[in-house]
This record gives C-alpha cells, structure tokens and sequence, in this order.
C-alpha cells in the first residue's frame, strides 16, 4: 500500500501542500480530482520525491520513501507519467521506452517493450519516429510506455487526457484499466475530465488548497454535490 | 592556387582546433546549463599536463597523450564536483557560477605562469613534430597532421558515443527534458559528471595541439573559447552538427579571408557576422525553438 499521512511541501516560501492524508491500496484504481492549483501535481511530485516534504510520512508497503532519491523511490516500484514534458523529443520511440527502464532492467517480470507494443500496437510500427514528430495522442502513449517500463507496482498519472483528442481519452483509459486489471498495476491518476474518471477509479479524493477535503466512491454521492466541492 | 591550398590546409587545422573545443562546450553546457569558461583552464592545463609528463617524466608521447587525456577529464569532472557543485547546492544561480568559472579560470591562468612563468614552455621532443610533410603541394607539419587525424577519430567516437550507446542517449535526454530523466530514474549528477569529463578530454587535445607547436603557454585559451562558444550558439545550442559546421566555418573563414580582408578587419567581420546571424535566427542553424 501507497501511504502518505500529514504532508505537507512548500515551493519557495508559499505553502502549496497543507495536510494530505492519503493511501493508495493494492491493484487499485484511485482518482485525484481538484482545480487547478489544488496541490494534485504537486502530491505526486512529492511521492516520487522530485518535491521535497517538509513534514509527514510517505510510506510504501510499510517502507519509508521520505528521504529516499528520485531513483531509489522509481527502484521501489514509483512510476510518474508527467502532465507535460513527458517524453524525450529528440529521441525515437524506441529509444524512450528503453530510457524508462534505466532502473529496473532485466529484472524478473520486468515491462518490455514487446508488453508496450501490445498495448499501443502503433508504437510498434513508429518505433523508429522520433517522438516529438508524433501526435498528442501517440506522444501520450510513448509518456504511459515510459512509465510503464520502469516496471512500477504504483503508476502516478498526471492528467493523461491533457493535450489528446477527445475521440482519443476514451482509449486511454481503457488502457489504464487494462494496465491494472491485467497487470496488477495500482493507479493514482489526477485528472480534470471528472466525467471519465469517474468511469474507472474504485476510490476518489477531492483536493483543495493544499488539502484532501472528500473521499468517496465513484456512485455514492450525486453530481450537484460533487460540484459543489469543487 | 598554390597559396589557396596551403591557406586551405591551414584551414582545415584551425576548424578541427574550433570543432573539439566547441564539441566539448557544447557536450557541458548543452546538458548542464552551465557557462564553463574554465573550459579555457583546462585547455591550458592540458598543455602543460603533457609537457610535465613528457619532459619531467621522461614518459613517451604516446602514453603521454593519453594519460594526459584521462587527466584532463578528470580535472574537468572535479571541477564540476567540487566549485560547482558546491555553489549550486547553495541555490547559487547560473550566473553566480559563470562568475566562479571566470574566477577559476583567473587562478589557473595566474597560476600557471606563478608556478612556470610567463615564458612558452617548449618541448625538446617537439622537433620532429614540426617536420615538414608536403600534401599535395601544401606544407603541413606532423603535428598538424596528427591534429586533424586525432581530430577526426575523436569526433567519430564522440558521435557513436551519442548515437549508438544507452549512455549518449541518456545524455541527449537529459539534455532536453532533465525533469523527465529524473523521473525515469536517470541520475542527473553521474550524467553531468560525463559530460565535463567528456567535455574535458576533447579540449584537452587542441591544448596538446598549441602546446606541442608552439610550447604550453597561458592564457591563450579564452580567446579560442569564445570563438568555439560564438561556434555552438551559430549551430544552435544542442546540436553537435551544428557546431561542427560553424565551427568549419569559422576555421576556415579565418585562414581563407586572408586574401581578400585585412586580417586586422577578420575578427571584427566574423563578430558582426554572428550577431546578424542570431538577430536573424537566434536559435542558431540547427537550433529548435523552445
């Protein structure tokens, strides 16, 4: 189990996390919803230890990750997809999804670029493009195969429907339930499209000004009153 | 024509002087960031390394040149963990370390000719290195030969480096998104740690190049530098081809325009050339726009 308890993280002197208590269990499908600027990145950040906490635990599987290195923490089985800037350009499909597999390659059950083709089956036939000549959509499926091979138990994902067509978000998510119900991958996904993930996550936070302000089941509370938090 | 192929040769020297230094810079500052105008220091120190091992030690010019190789990329990773790691653990800015880069480069310099004095230190074995060859009717010395091959073997392997090997490509990804190579688990500090020690070896060999033909001597390499820098911003910042062809151009410019410009005119054209050149297209030739 993902577990963060008591949180908090400042960026220069602004407070950007105040208190966020949060968990993410096994082979589960949690969803992050807020406005922007409510702390969701920034959550994420902090997991994968590219943000720094001022105080509070971040725990995987009973296993402090707080003092952990960006690389330690992505050994342990931390996987990010960044909302922007989340695939090397200049370099070809190929060669990004090897990138993503600096710190767990050739481990047991380890992610191949053979399981990401299967996914994306396009990625297969553009492996040689380089990545920055390719659509929103295809760049967005090179970012998940990235992430995916890091070979991840936990997968971040920031607003993966950002920047695709609309035609195109409905793909993505299956892809994301697929990733977790056939490969036992747990998700945290942020996400603006409320609608969508909704669809797919078996827990929702509600984050606002730095803090976790509802957790619910997707079902159990209806649409004017989920407005109303957010 | 004679005149035209011996200014051609003398030419093709020059560039391959610009191509390595500029390689380098490039190498550091297009993946760090970093103004490292102590790149000047470590070419000067590599001269003088060289002459230290060859006419102290005795040692042969073979194994001179490829341990003083290994030094000076040693030389230029230490600075970068010891000066420059420490001021941007400080939260020191770019400039702040561009600023501790001249410093350094002030105290190599002064150093130097504190220790060896202000005179050229000449190499007893550099006789035989400025044996005249004849090619194609143009005089060229062995060590100008052994520079342009040296030159060119070192740039072929810099290239397959990058392009063929998990560790060049994670240089060139770190180079355009270093917050993604963070995440994939990429550690920031051993790749910066190559690229100085890269960096450093390849300038290294035109201070070998002024050392071996003229005697190690101070102060020469910040003049080199800049135009090597004017070089890399031409060609656009990242792109190695692109500092190689501005680096040529400039090589060549140098020794060729002699017959047309006065050379007291050169540098000011070439200058003038640069700054219409990034009015123009500021991302240099091969350059992307952010």
């Amino acid at each position: 189990m993902l577990k963060l308890e008591n949180v908090q993280v400042s960026i220069g002197k602004k407070r950007i996390l105040e208190d966020v208590t949060m968990h993410v269990a096994k082979e589960e499908i949690v969803a992050f919803i807020g406005h922007n600027g409510a702390g969701k990145s920034t959550t994420l950040g902090a997991v994968l230890g590219t943000h720094r906490i001022q105080n509070g635990t971040i725990e995987l599987n009973n296993k402090a990750l707080t003092n952990l290195s960006t690389t330690d923490i992505v050994r342990e089985g931390i996987g990010l997809v960044p909302q922007l800037n989340n695939v090397f350009r200049n370099l070809s499909v190929e060669e990004n999804l090897e990138l993503g597999s600096v710190v767990n390659q050739g481990e047991n059950g380890a992610f191949t670029i053979e399981k990401v083709y299967e996914i994306f089956p396009i990625l297969r036939e553009r492996k040689k493009q380089l990545v920055g000549t390719m659509s929103g959509g295809q760049r967005q499926m090179v970012a998940i195969g990235i992430g995916l091979m890091s070979n991840p138990s936990y997968l971040l994902l920031d607003e993966p429907s950002v920047g695709i067509q609309p035609n195109l978000v409905d793909k993505v998510m299956e892809t994301i339930v697929k990733v977790n119900k056939e490969f036992g991958i747990s998700i945290l996904i942020v996400e603006q499209n409320i609608k969508k993930v909704l669809e797919i996550a078996d827990r929702v936070y509600v984050m606002s000004r730095g803090s976790i302000i509802k957790e619910f089941v997707p079902g159990t509370i209806n649409s004017e009153e989920l407005w109303q938090l957010m | 024509m004679e005149i035209l192929w011996q200014l051609f040769i003398q030419g093709v020297v020059l560039s391959m002087v610009y191509l390595l230094i500029a390689s380098g810079f490039s190498v550091i500052y297009g993946t760090t960031g970093h103004f490292h105008i102590s790149h000047a220091g470590v070419f000067t120190l590599a001269g003088y390394v060289l002459y230290l091992l060859m006419e102290s030690m005795g040692l042969p010019i073979w194994i001179s040149l490829i341990l003083a190789i290994v030094i000076s990329a040693i030389l230029g990773a230490l600075i970068y963990l010891t000066l420059y790691r420490a001021v941007l653990s400080r939260n020191g800015t770019h400039l702040v370390l561009f600023i501790a880069s001249l410093g350094l480069l002030t105290v190599i310099d002064n150093g130097i000719v504190a220790i060896f004095s202000p005179d050229p230190q000449t190499f007893t074995t550099s006789v035989e290195f400025n044996k005249v060859l004849m090619i194609l009717g143009a005089p060229v010395t062995v060590i100008q030969l052994g520079m342009i091959i040296i030159g060119i073997v070192a740039l072929l392997l810099l290239y397959v480096f990058m392009n063929r090997t998990k560790a060049g490509r994670m240089i060139k990804a770190a180079s355009v998104n270093p917050d993604l190579s963070q995440i994939v688990g990429i550690s920031l500090k051993k790749i910066h740690v190559i690229c100085y020690a890269i960096g450093s070896a390849l300038v290294a060999i035109p201070g070998f190049y002024f050392a071996l033909d003229t005697g190690a001597n101070s102060g020469k390499g910040v003049e080199l530098v800049i135009l090597a820098v004017m070089a890399v911003i031409m060609g656009g910042i990242r792109s190695l081809v692109g500092a190689w062809i501005a680096s040529l151009f400039i090589g060549m410019f140098y020794n060729m325009s002699i017959l047309w410009i006065p050379p007291h005119w050169q540098t000011s054209i070439i200058f003038f050339l640069f700054l219409i050149m990034i009015m123009v297209r500021p991302t240099g030739l091969f350059g992307q726009r952010a």
